[in-house]
């Protein structure tokens, strides 16, 4: 096997192309064909590592390079990509995320989803930082990484086993030291929105599972102990990880907000502010809210909170169920409180800590079930086909989740995601997804960069993908706003970019939610002087498409914008700045732009549903939409793509990824 | 003047060592003069940088600490950061 293609040098690239005295250590990547059962290397050459670094960019030029167009998601020709970036594993906070790419099962387009858990940490330490898989296995099978040797052992045993049951057995099989990367009857069963399972994180969105049951691959599990970590400035590294992590603790969001509450704090902040889904979208405010608030569930049934490996942050919640108060299980995300509280209007936490468990278990993404049980619930209220579930009446949701996972009867059909429903059944307008991908809890008529942000990202219906902008809209200290386009292109455009680069080094994106000055906190949204700087974001366009133009100049490191640059750069050896390190992250995203329109997604899928475009959530204010088509065209430009959303051979060849397929 | 119910969360409900009490108050601003008055400067500080909620909705939409109280408002002091 030869390696991928080489690139043409290319203008705009020069500071990562600087060679430097010490040696680099290149990535090791891995190709297995589960059709034949074969293990080849797969060299990633120096220009690849200094151009895509690793993660999602890296897998984004892989996924490009190595697969033909046109492919089906689910077909054995398909390529799925696990890898890490250089912060995995070196100890830097938050590093333990690693990725998975792959063809995006709902939207057809790319997917790449960011996970926690044990085993990025232990893929890095085997001496691999990246298996890419293709073809399919005749039998169910485990990829088995032990140290640095790669096999395939028989899956049969596993096979139908739910997530914490296959763990177990693997543990009673073949002993302690294990880290697994499974899925569960869903993905076996092609569920559209299966995910897989690092530990209890799960790589949840767009249908990963799906990809690996249907290559009859239970999953991967690695014994990696013996690699040290390459850190190529040893002692600045760990100084500068020191500095971080306190800085992490001090901020209000990473190191107050996140531990006490979790994703789950958001709740009230974003009820308070019109931003949070209820009834499948068509409001943003839900009068018990607070029942289902990350205080509550802090107040209520908190046993203690946890932390993915090396995260100062530690943001998961361990919760008692009342019934069974021995028992401790993984608390909801915000999204899955959202999205089967108020935006199935069901205020019951017990119930919903119940269905995320039951989610897990059966591997799920519960953001796009909850979207399409929320569709199902309203199409059957406009007189349409009855799947048997109802707003506020969470036992007939629990009752569906295994049949959808095992895909019985009718239930087969839910797991198919809302896009593919609303065009059987009707129910387009309501039904709440950008691509195909169901959208994650933030009501974007009150927060609009983030609808722009969920029509543009390249994953589709995903607030951190999309750039998130809520963090400024609505649901933080900020206000910037949330009913008007001004400067939301330009933002959502660099916030993009940053994140996939948070990505691509192999870090959690909640590490960079302190990009919000700390002084903000202690004036508050009401003081005079953040009241003033929302006003003055709304200026800052022009400001932002000069930043992101001319990113390659920004020439400095600071622990306030992204902390992670320097890490890398101490990591890695390379001249990794705030400004480069931003144009690695434009880089992926544009990678990732041109895997989609590959494979035939195009501009008129940069849309939202109708309900969010057109219907206002508050008759009385005109403003309550997201003007899409206004902020659209303006952001287009921004990214220096053409009107139909088609990034130039300008652009690419500033970024150094012109050619290739 | 209005009878109202102001609510505490985190911090704020820790030092004040309740969850709720009722004011008779005409704005926002009153509740915050009668919770400096009640339990002091520092916990009057903590308050004003909440998250301020009247009903539920958020006094950024209203008039701010002048937002008008009637009879039966709650208004609710929430910790202001949050991410995920
Ligand atoms: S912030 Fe939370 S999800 Fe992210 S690495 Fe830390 S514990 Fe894991």
């Amino acid at each position: 096997m030869s390696g991928v293609p080489e690139m043409p040098e290319a203008a705009g690239i020069s500071e990562m192309s600087k060679v430097s005295d010490k040696k680099l250590a290149l990535p090791r990547y891995a190709l297995v064909d589960l059709s034949c059962g074969t293990v080849e290397p797969l060299p990633i050459s120096e220009q690849y590592y200094r151009l895509f670094l690793g993660g999602k960019t890296l897998a984004a030029r892989l996924l490009l390079d190595l697969t033909e167009p046109g492919i089906d998601a689910l077909a054995p020709e398909a390529v799925c990509i696990i890898n890490t970036g250089p912060l995995n594993g070196t100890g830097a906070p938050s590093s333990s995320r690693f990725n998975l790419s792959f063809k995006n099962v709902l939207t057809g387009g790319i997917a790449s989803t960011n996970c926690g858990g044990p085993f990025g940490y232990s893929l890095r330490r085997s001496g691999y930082d990246g298996i890419v898989i293709r073809g399919a296995a005749a039998e169910p099978v485990l990829l088995e990484i032990n140290e640095d040797v790669i096999s395939l052992r028989d899956g049969a045993e596993y096979w139908g086993s739910e997530v914490g049951h296959t763990q177990q057995l693997i543990e009673e099989n073949l002993g302690k030291g294990y880290a697994a990367f499974i899925i569960g009857p869903a993905g076996e069963n092609l569920v559209s929105f299966a995910g897989v399972a690092s530990g209890e994180r799960i790589a949840g969105r767009c249908g990963g599972g799906a990809v690996f049951g249907s290559k009859n691959l239970k999953g991967l599990i690695c014994k990696g102990r013996s690699r040290e970590i390459p850190v190529y400035h040893k002692e600045g590294f760990k100084k500068y990880v020191a500095k971080w992590s306190s800085f992490l603790k001090a901020h209000p969001t990473t190191g107050s907000a996140l531990p006490r509450y979790g994703s789950a704090g958001i709740i009230n902040k974003a009820n308070a502010t019109e931003s949070l889904p209820t009834r499948n979208f068509s409001r943003g405010f839900f009068a018990e809210a607070d029942k289902v608030s990350g205080e509550t569930l802090a107040e209520t049934v908190l046993a203690t909170n946890k932390g993915c490996v090396s995260c100062p942050i530690r943001c998961e919640r361990r919760v008692r169920l009342e019934n069974d108060p021995n028992k401790v299980i993984k608390g909801p995300e915000y999204e899955t409180l959202g999205l089967f509280g108020p935006n199935i209007e069901n205020s019951d936490l017990e119930a919903i800590i119940k269905i995320n468990y039951l989610c897990d278990e059966l591997g799920m993404d519960t953001i796009s079930l909850a979207g399409t049980l929320a569709w199902a619930m309203e199409l059957h209220e406009h007189g349409g086909k009855d799947f048997g579930v109802r707003f506020g009446d969470t036992q007939s949701v629990i009752d569906l989740i295994p049949r959808i996972a095992r895909c019985e009867g009718d239930a087969a059909e839910l797991a198919r995601g809302v896009k593919w429903l609303a065009a059987q059944y009707g129910g387009e307008e309501y039904a709440i997804h950008a691509k195909g991908l169901e959208l994650a809890s933030y009501e974007p008529r009150r927060s609009v960069g983030m609808g722009l942000g969920y029509a543009t990202s390249n994953r589709g219906g995903c607030h951190l993908n999309g750039g998130y902008l809520a963090l400024l809209e609505s649901i933080n200290v900020l206000s910037m706003g949330p009913n008007s386009p001004a400067a939301k292109p330009q933002w959502t455009a660099f916030i993009q970019n940053a994140l996939d680069a948070v990505s691509s080094a192999g870090c959690c994106l909640f590490s960079a939610l302190t990009f919000i000055p700390s002084g903000f906190y202690s004036l508050g949204p009401n003081h005079w002087f953040v009241r003033a700087v929302n006003r003055i974001l709304l200026g800052t366009g022009p400001m932002m498409s000069l930043t992101i133009s001319l990113s390659s100049a920004l020439r400095f490191n600071t622990l306030f914008l992204f902390p992670h640059a320097e890490a890398a750069r101490l990591a890695t050896g390379l001249p990794v700045y705030t400004g480069t390190f931003a144009l690695m992250g434009e880089r992926c995203f544009n990678l990732e732009r041109l895997y989609s329109l590959r494979e035939g997604l195009s501009a008129a899928d940069d849309s939202l549903p109708r309900r969010l475009t057109d219907e206002l959530q508050d008759p009385n204010d005109p403003r309550s939409v997201v003007p899409l088509a206004k902020m659209l065209k303006k952001y287009y430009r921004v990214r220096g793509w053409d009107e139909q959303g088609v990034p130039t051979p300008k652009k690419l060849r500033n970024l150094g990824i012109e050619g290739g397929r | 003047m209005a009878q109202i119910t102001a609510t505490y969360k985190a911090d704020l409900a820790e030092g004040i060592g309740a969850k709720s009490e009722g004011f008779d108050a005409a704005t926002v601003g009153d509740v915050l003069g009668q919770i400096k008055a009640r339990h002091g400067k520092d916990t009057c500080k903590l308050a004003r940088t909440m998250l301020i909620t009247l009903n539920g909705l958020s006094i950024q939409k209203e008039r701010r600490f002048a937002t008008r109280l009637k009879d039966g408002d709650v208004v609710g002091f929430f910790p202001l950061a949050a991410g995920g």
